[in-house]
């Protein structure tokens, strides 16, 4: 019997199709991540059971419950997966206490011992003050904490999170993420965690499964995110750059630009993705001399002022993102126009076969 | 704050307080004509006491079925897939425009002791409907279910439905999540529904009269005791009328947050 979930999930919604395979591994987190759109909670409902595949299967720890050729069906009722949702759906009926037991009581347990369950979530999330408050007089964090208690409370053998700090404002966020991340810790059950945010990926994920347009485009680390970009939303979201090129002849011919860089490691012919990290590229006044192979006039077309740093574009290659020191901005005088020499040492640039 | 009153056009006003006093004028004048000194010895003469008896009755059972029927008809409507769905949301939608005298003579000629179904059920069970108390709820029945049904349906095609789904994958049935989540969320339009069907069915007439008959004491409601008294005795059919009047707003007035909304 194989643990966690295996699933290869195939919806068509009209024009948008969702075409994806997934594996969650017992007790691991794995961080869905992609642009809104992408068929995040589309693949969330398909597992659930609340969306029916067009085509494939799910199969969690070894028990078959969706398999479009072979007719198979298991309603969501009987998954036994757990889902916390993004809008948290806590019933504005009953209050927090009795959200939490509202699936114990259904699992069969009797009232008083629902509530008896219900009350050591609330008791081991800290909640036990709101027990008797309806979900209209929680906080934004509270009613998110009730719905994870809620979706655990019946112990599933896996757990969908769907965007579990969407709803949540700046200021909460980071306090939340932090305790999510202690709740979830503890837990035995496989995750699955939605999010477009990459920074809840990183932090919460043990690996992350990239979904873009209804297809996954990359699975790894948080690492091997960073290292190899292998779509620019990718490689914009951990904010290095990703440019398409092809090698011939040792040169890196950037695709759609005249430009050509020399790389130290080239080990490879025809087409590539190159990754330069912002903080590689070096920004003159004037024609550097010295060691970079790789130095090219353009101009500065964005400036974005960060706390810590400056992020500029250039026109060439287009949209370039290069950080500098807020000193240095000044010193070179730059703002958008500006005309300025960039330079890359060529053991800064790294090329990846596509 | 400076509030400046928002000028109300003219022709808006004159309409407006036709419309008003198109309402007003009949009670007014119901007031005005009321036998206020023999109001009480009338109210409570057995005539209307039985009529007043009855037409509560008939009117909260009629409610209360219209909820057991019409809340699962609502359902089907809302949510059912079956071929024919929008002719069944029709039909049972047509009580409502319908003149309720036809309603009476359809259930007569459906259930009545020569009908297609009241035949065999009286060979049956020994059980006839019409001109009894049972014949009053039926029509009363049929002619208030379709506004709870209407009422509940539309809540049920209009809530947000996700709620349904949590409660699935928190293990609830079909049958629980209608119970314990789907009901709750609609309950402001199951009770306006409830006093809609009950309101309707207090001031039937037509399809009572021609379904259950006039028999006081047995199928005469409050409404045809007002009708056969303003030939006979007027004051009387004034101080029913009063009652009815009262009855009712003191229920309109119950509910007036739910209906108008709270402003």
């Amino acid at each position: 019997m194989t643990e966690g979930l295996r699933a290869r999930v195939r919806v068509q919604r009209g024009d948008f199709l969702l075409d994806a395979d997934l594996v969650v591994g017992a007790g691991e987190t794995v961080a869905l991540l992609g642009p809104n759109g992408a068929g995040k909670s589309t693949a969330i409902d398909a597992i659930a059971g609340l969306a029916p595949l067009d085509a494939g299967r799910v199969e969690l720890d070894g028990r078959v419950l969706d398999d479009a050729e072979a007719g198979v069906f298991v309603p969501p009722e009987r998954r036994g997966i757990g889902v916390m949702f993004q809008r948290y759906l806590l019933f504005e009926h009953l209050h927090a206490l009795d959200n939490v037991a509202f699936g114990l009581r259904r699992a069969g347990l009797g009232r008083s011992a629902a509530r008896a369950e219900a009350a050591r979530w609330l008791d081991r999330f800290g909640l036990t003050t709101v027990a008797e408050q309806r979900p209209g007089q929680l906080s934004g964090g509270q009613a998110q904490r009730v719905a994870l208690a809620r979706a655990l409370a019946v112990e599933p053998r896996l757990l969908l999170l769907d965007e579990p700090l969407a709803a949540l404002d700046v200021t909460s966020r980071a306090r939340s993420r932090r305790l999510l991340a202690d709740d979830l810790d503890g837990q035995a059950c496989p995750r699955v965690l939605i999010t477009h945010d990459p920074l809840e990926a990183v932090l919460l994920g043990d690996r992350i499964v990239v979904l873009e347009d209804g297809r996954v485009t990359q699975v790894g680390t948080a690492d091997d995110l960073r290292r190899r970009p292998s779509t620019p939303y990718v490689a914009d979201l951990v904010g290095t750059n990703l440019l398409r090129a092809s090698i011939s002849g040792g040169r890196v011919r950037l695709l759609d630009e005249r430009l050509e860089l020399i790389a130290a490691d080239v080990r490879t012919e025809g087409p590539v993705l190159v990754t330069i990290a912002p903080s590689a590229v070096s920004l003159h006044r004037e024609e550097p001399h010295g060691s970079p192979r790789n130095a090219w006039e353009t101009v500065v077309t964005g400036v974005e002022v960060r706390p810590e740093t400056v992020r500029l574009s250039l026109a060439e290659p287009r949209g370039l993102v290069v950080e500098v020191t807020a000193e240095s901005v000044e010193v070179l005088g730059l703002r958008p126009g500006s005309a300025v020499w960039a330079s890359v040492k060529a053991t800064e640039i790294s090329v990846n076969r596509s | 704050m400076r509030r400046v009153r928002e000028p109300i056009p003219w022709p808006l006003s004159v309409l407006g307080a036709l419309g008003a006093a198109l309402v007003l004028v009949p009670l007014v004048g119901l007031v005005i004509e009321s036998p206020w000194g023999d109001l009480p010895s009338l109210v409570t003469s057995e005539v209307v006491l039985d009529a007043l008896a009855l037409s509560m009755f008939s009117a909260t059972a009629a409610a209360v079925l219209s909820v057991l029927l019409g809340v699962p008809l609502a359902w089907l409507l809302a949510r059912g897939a079956f071929r024919g769905r929008s002719v069944l949301r029709a039909a049972v939608t047509l009580p409502m425009v319908l003149p309720p005298v036809v309603g009476g003579a359809a259930l007569l000629v459906a259930l009545g002791r020569r009908g297609v179904v009241g035949e065999p059920l009286d060979e049956a069970t020994g059980i006839v409907l019409p001109f009894s108390i049972w014949g009053v709820i039926l029509a009363n029945t049929f002619v208030a279910m379709p506004f709870l049904v209407i009422t509940v349906a539309g809540a049920l095609g209009s809530i947000d439905r996700r709620y349904e789904a949590a409660a699935r994958t928190l293990g609830a049935s079909s049958l629980s999540v209608f119970t314990r989540v789907t009901l709750p969320m609609i309950r402001p339009a199951l009770v306006a529904g409830f006093v809609l069907a009950w309101a309707r069915a207090l001031g039937e007439f037509g399809a009572t009269v021609t379904f259950a008959g006039n028999l006081p004491g047995r199928t005469q409601t409050l409404p045809l005791a007002v009708f056969v008294a303003l030939e006979s005795d007027r004051d009387a059919a004034i101080a029913m009328s009063l009652v009815l009047v009262t009855v009712s707003l003191v229920v309109l007035v119950s509910l007036r947050d739910r209906w108008w909304g709270s402003r």
